[in-house]
């Protein structure tokens, strides 16, 4: 039952992205002093490649709200509020399935490194935060408690911390950031450690020109998403059907106004090097927005 | 409706084509434009136009996201400072490396000017040491004449004939064509 999904979990709640920039992680764009910004995401994981016999398939929509609020154009706080829909399914059995409120995260951004000249910005933040037991860990359906990994919450206060570099021109962005999540151990068991390296490149496809004032853009986006995950223990012991590595090539669309962007994106499994019986993810899809109050 | 048009087509075109280059060249009356540095996507100007639209001066900001620049029309009478401009700027997250149009807009902030007075006909300029010079008045008249009191005028007189260092305190307001205009607050000697 342990070997399903944890290295998505890990992605669900971790620090998801609420700047104008790449659609699956963060930036070092700045939140001006006083602002916030609301993004309302979509995500449809779905993971129907199991290698063992078992027949498993996973699918999990996730919905994060996230606030980002400047403290200063240096300090941005921000909070992730997500709605998880989680649902196992077994050949010949009911699906088990849990939905609502997940572990909640919140984090702190502060830029420590800042070059821009006319047309042209490269910044550097350091990030840190800490995901919250909020969600359920003990949901129960007619067979017993819900697997772990199907729990909304982990149970734990899983601290994080990472850096984002950004460099800016006016007609494309470069991003790449580095997150390692420290997972504790709640209710005797505890989720492996994560680390997540992404890189994107955004490219204006629309205008090909600028004109005079704020014209929209749209952004053709190719990120490359990479995911270490380790094993999940359970009662002291490394359950060898959890964790491993994942590349994902991640193309998308985004377009960019003055106060909202729009996008949508797939996340494509290039390598899955997940151990044991872990479940394989086919695709994911990301579509979501962003508004500035 | 094509008449009016036509005039306004013909009055331009007569208009001295040395005076049409320095009008494109200087700021429309009551406008400040401000060059940003690191502006490079659509998203990035609303916070930049959020933190010009909490300047209690500032009427409207337009920017221009290619040239990296935004103009601010300021509301008749008020007066918005350089230091408040590149405040504004920096809550914004980005840097103003240039700001035009703040002198004529009233925005530039008084200061001491040190040097030495010299006549200049009726006038009076502050020479700095650096090369400087700055056409001294303490009136603006109807006609945008610049003018001295008489106490003043006498003051400024007496000191360009002993050549004392004097210490010039005044907000600077730019003049093409002519020296920079300092509106006299108090003349002293220099320590």
């Amino acid at each position: 039952m342990r070997r399903t999904f944890g290295a998505v979990l890990a992605l669900l709640t971790a620090a998801s992205p609420a700047f104008p920039a790449p659609i699956s992680f963060n930036t070092a764009l700045p939140v001006h002093e006083g602002g916030l910004l609301l993004r309302g995401q979509g995500v449809w994981m779905r993971m129907h490649d199991d290698p063992s016999p078992a027949g498993r398939e996973a699918d999990i929509i996730a919905a994060p709200t996230v606030l980002v609020f400047g403290a200063t154009s240096k300090l941005a706080f921000m909070g992730v509020f997500p709605y998880l829909n989680k649902a196992l399914n077994f050949p010949h059995q009911a699906p088990r399935r849990a939905s609502g409120l997940g572990d909640i995260a919140t984090l702190g951004r502060y830029e420590v490194f800042e070059r821009s000249r006319r047309g042209y910005t490269a910044r550097g933040a350091v990030s840190a935060g800490v995901e919250w037991p909020t969600g359920a860990d003990d949901e129960a359906d007619a067979l017993g408690s819900l697997p772990k990994p199907v729990q909304l919450g982990s149970g734990s206060f899983d601290p994080f911390f990472g850096t984002v570099w950004t460099a800016q021109w006016l007609n494309l962005q470069l991003d790449a950031d580095l997150f390692y999540q420290r997972n504790t151990e709640a209710n005797d068991f505890r989720f492996g450690d994560a680390l997540a390296q992404n890189t994107s490149l955004q490219y204006r496809l629309w205008p090909r020109t600028l004109g005079a004032g704020v014209p929209s853009y749209l952004y053709g986006v190719l990120e490359l998403n990479n995911v270490y995950q380790g094993k999940n223990e359970a009662g002291g012991a490394s359950d060898p059907d959890s964790g491993g590595y994942q590349l994902f090539l991640t193309p998308g669309l985004q377009w960019v106004a003055k106060r909202a962007v729009i996008e949508v994106a797939a996340q494509l499994p290039v390598v899955q090097e997940l151990n044991g019986s872990a479940l394989r993810t086919d695709w994911r899809l990301i579509g979501s927005f962003r508004v500035w109050y | 409706m094509i008449i009016p048009a036509l005039i306004l087509a013909i009055a331009s075109a007569a208009a001295p084509p040395v005076l049409r280059a320095a009008e494109a060249e200087r700021p429309a009356a009551r406008t400040v434009i401000v060059q940003v540095e690191g502006l490079a996507c659509p998203f990035c100007v609303y916070g930049l136009e959020r933190q010009f639209g909490r300047l209690k001066g500032v009427e409207r900001a337009d920017v221009d996201l290619g040239e990296g620049k935004a103009t601010l029309r300021l509301k008749p009478g008020a007066k918005v400072t350089e230091a408040q401009i590149r405040e504004a700027v920096r809550k914004a997250g980005f840097k103003a490396s240039e700001i035009k149009g703040i002198e004529e807009a009233g925005g530039s902030e008084s200061k001491a000017h040190t040097g030495n007075i010299e006549r200049a006909g009726d006038r009076f300029l502050l020479v700095t040491s650096d090369g400087k010079k700055y056409l001294l008045f303490d009136q603006e008249t109807a006609d945008a004449e610049h003018a001295l009191d008489e106490p003043t005028r006498m003051k400024l007189d007496a000191l360009a004939k002993e050549k004392k260092r004097v210490t010039v305190r005044g907000a600077v307001h730019e003049h093409k064509g002519m020296p920079k205009g300092l509106h006299v607050e108090s003349v002293e000697a220099a320590p």
